[in-house]
């Protein structure tokens, strides 16, 4: 038994060094197709990139945006400045309160911010958070406080990008790489916030999750709230508007609401009347900018209260 | 029987049961039937008893242990073996690369087929069901090495429960091979009182039919896993009605490592034969079943598949060579690791489960995808 157990632990870290060494090599040199648990996308869709590089230059800030694609896609920064609340949007693509916690312990003491406004949807608090956290990943310089996200999702995907994160960290691999700001969809404006080109509306067939809330989003979710309560900020949840049909699919909207109000200040703008027009959204679940505009003043009557 | 508040539909067998009862019934049927033909003395030791029952290695999907095979292993002082130990390690790690990467990314082609069949032509429907083949086959083979291997950590040999399936060159080779332990219980509890092989062969067909039909039940109450025995029986009738039958029983092709181009084709025409069977047990109806055959037999078996992932598909095709390969090659062994423990070179051996290890890591799926025997 002891020849047994000395064995495995001469092999396990052995096992372990050669397994990072054979994911930075498969990293660089691997075809994606066969990169089926190793998700490195840097400069991705939701302009994380130079939304993180630009975050590094900010200091005291009055409002901070955390959320998902709602949330970067919602909340213009422009509008906020204009009526005098220093700004920054730190939304991402399918951002869960895993990545908001996250990114709020991490840039908490350098941004200082006075009210943080958190984009609170039902999907994001089923979901398992992977997708968000491996564009964290990708788009931010890795430090130590990410292993600890990255244990508690405990998602092998997770796990071979960070390790490959930390490789091209390390070795300097992602000097030099600049986003494009303005694409042929999007543009891209300081503060974080991405505004849609085309305000023409497509429909888009995704399936929603209507089970259970997920536990980790739970207890990040709480975190952030007892953050907050700790550091007297005025924490606002808001649920941003989607179309009708794509909002009534979900039949745990009141339990959420409840859920919500009892935690937070909280505000559902999908009960009001002003979001029922299409017009106003280039996709199911986004506004367009004239969407923006109307929900950005609602908001700032929110924060004058 | 509808008075009574028992609707019973002919064309719906589907019957809620625990899991696993297919396999300690007959786990725990061969201790009594063994104790009938005198063949063992009935335990008297209620923790040694309870053990063999529950042994957790074996519990929900087997290999179906013998009285006769387990018991005395049981009672016999527990000695840690360290080489029986490693050993266990090996299989397991090739029964967890076989479940999580190659069967589970072969499920989610052949679930995305198979459950949206309409949508596709006749050559995706043959990858669908190829996929499947290999995906039963990672799944439960892979379980099963897992619990060999497992059980050998606590000193405890279990029957092999697979040899190679798909290198078997005739049906009744393949039933040698794939759920031994199954195919034996059945051919000593079953086969043999019927009177097995011997006799007219109007009896042989009988006692063949017998055979499968109840094994295609043992799967569960469902019409499909009936015509998938059925499918069998009649695939295995020819060679049990040849003279010389016991012969063509034997596994052949051990100790060859090329083949000749008639073994080549028997091999690819016995998993051309066991592939389309499979059809009918993965199907949810055989009207389902039925259509999806229909779908092959159709033109368009000779256009590009039309799923849009098709170059997503190219990872499992890879992995399956890979296996089968790796299989091929150490296919003398019980398991393909079997043979390690004489390379001296540790180095070599550490670097083959660490790049084993990597594997599993980089291509396995992520969402759960349970066990398919769990569900008999």
């Amino acid at each position: 038994m002891k020849r047994f157990l000395l064995s495995l632990m001469c092999f396990m870290p052995i096992a372990i060094a050669l397994y990072i060494f054979i994911v930075c090599l498969f990293g660089e040199f691997a075809n994606d197709l066969f990169k089926t648990n190793l998700n490195y996308r840097i400069g991705s869709y939701g302009h994380m990139f130079v939304r993180l590089s630009e975050i590094k230059a900010q200091k005291k800030i009055d409002l901070l945006v955390l959320g998902s694609s709602h949330a970067y896609r919602g909340f213009d920064t422009r509008i906020f400045n204009k009526f005098g609340y220093k700004t920054f949007n730190l939304g991402s693509s399918s951002q869960t309160p895993i990545q908001s916690n996250y990114l709020l312990k991490k840039y908490f003491n350098q941004l200082k911010p006075k009210i943080i406004i958190l984009e609170v949807n039902w999907d994001n608090f089923v979901s398992d958070g992977v997708e968000s956290t491996l564009d964290v990943i990708a788009n931010d310089k890795n430090d130590l406080s990410i292993i600890e996200m990255a244990l508690s999702q405990n998602h092998i995907k997770i796990y071979n990008t960070l390790i490959y994160g930390f490789y091209r960290d390390i070795f300097n691999r992602n000097i030099g790489f600049q986003q494009l700001l303005n694409t042929s969809e999007d543009i891209y404006i300081p503060g974080g916030y991405v505004e849609k080109k085309s305000p023409k509306f497509y429909h888009v067939q995704r399936d929603r999750v209507c089970n259970e809330i997920n536990r980790k989003q739970e207890e990040s979710f709480n975190e952030i709230v007892s953050l907050c309560k700790s550091q007297k900020i005025r924490l606002i949840l808001i649920q941003a508007p989607v179309t009708k049909d794509f909002y009534h699919f979900n039949p745990n909207n009141i339990a959420f609401d409840k859920k919500m109000k009892l935690l937070s200040e909280y505000y559902n703008f999908n009960d009001s009347t002003q979001f029922s027009d299409k017009s106003l959204f280039y996709d199911d679940e986004h506004l367009n900018q004239s969407g923006v505009e109307i929900f950005n003043y609602e908001t700032l009557n929110i924060l004058r209260l | 029987m509808t008075k009574l508040g028992l609707h019973l539909n002919l064309n719906h067998l589907n019957i809620l049961l625990p899991i696993g009862i297919s396999f300690y019934t007959f786990h725990g049927l061969s201790y009594l039937i063994d104790i009938y033909n005198q063949k063992i003395e009935p335990e008297k030791n209620f923790v040694d008893y309870a053990l063999f029952v529950t042994f957790f290695p074996l519990l929900v999907a087997g290999p179906i242990e013998r009285a006769t095979h387990l018991l005395p292993q049981l009672k016999q002082p527990r000695i840690f073996n360290y080489e029986f130990a490693v050993d266990g390690l090996r299989q397991i790690l090739w029964g967890v690369f076989k479940k999580i990467v190659i069967a589970d990314q072969c499920a989610f082609f052949a679930d995305m087929i198979f459950n949206n069949s309409s949508q596709y032509n006749g050559i995706s429907h043959v990858i669908g069901a190829i996929f499947f083949a290999f995906q039963i086959y990672g799944d439960f083979s892979g379980y099963s090495d897992i619990a060999l291997g497992t059980a050998k950590l606590f000193g405890i040999q279990l029957f092999r429960n697979f040899n190679y399936p798909y290198f078997s060159k005739n049906i009744a080779e393949f039933w040698r091979r794939w759920h031994i332990s199954l195919s034996s219980w059945f051919k000593d509890y079953l086969y043999i009182p019927l009177g097995g092989s011997k006799g007219h062969y109007l009896i042989k067909i009988r006692n063949i039919l017998v055979i499968f039909l109840l094994s295609g039940l043992w799967h569960g109450a469902n019409w499909t896993f009936v015509i998938w025995g059925l499918l069998n029986a009649i695939f295995i009738i020819p060679s049990i009605l040849k003279s010389k039958q016991d012969k063509r029983f034997e596994v052949k092709i051990n100790g060859k490592l090329l083949l000749g181009i008639v073994e080549f084709g028997s091999i690819l025409f016995t998993f051309f034969l066991t592939t389309f069977a499979w059809i009918f047990f993965r199907s949810s109806s055989v009207s389902n079943a039925i259509d999806y055959i229909g779908k092959i037999a159709n033109n368009s078996l000779f256009n590009a598949p039309n799923f849009d992932s098709l170059s997503r598909a190219i990872l499992p095709f890879i992995l399956i060579i890979f296996m089968l390969l790796v299989e091929w090659f150490n296919k003398d062994h019980e398991h393909v690791f079997s043979g390690f423990s004489r390379i001296k070179n540790r180095c070599f051996r550490w670097l083959i489960y660490s790049l084993l290890l990597f594997a599993i890591g980089m291509f396995m799926r992520t969402e759960e995808t349970p066990f398919i025997y769990f569900q008999f």
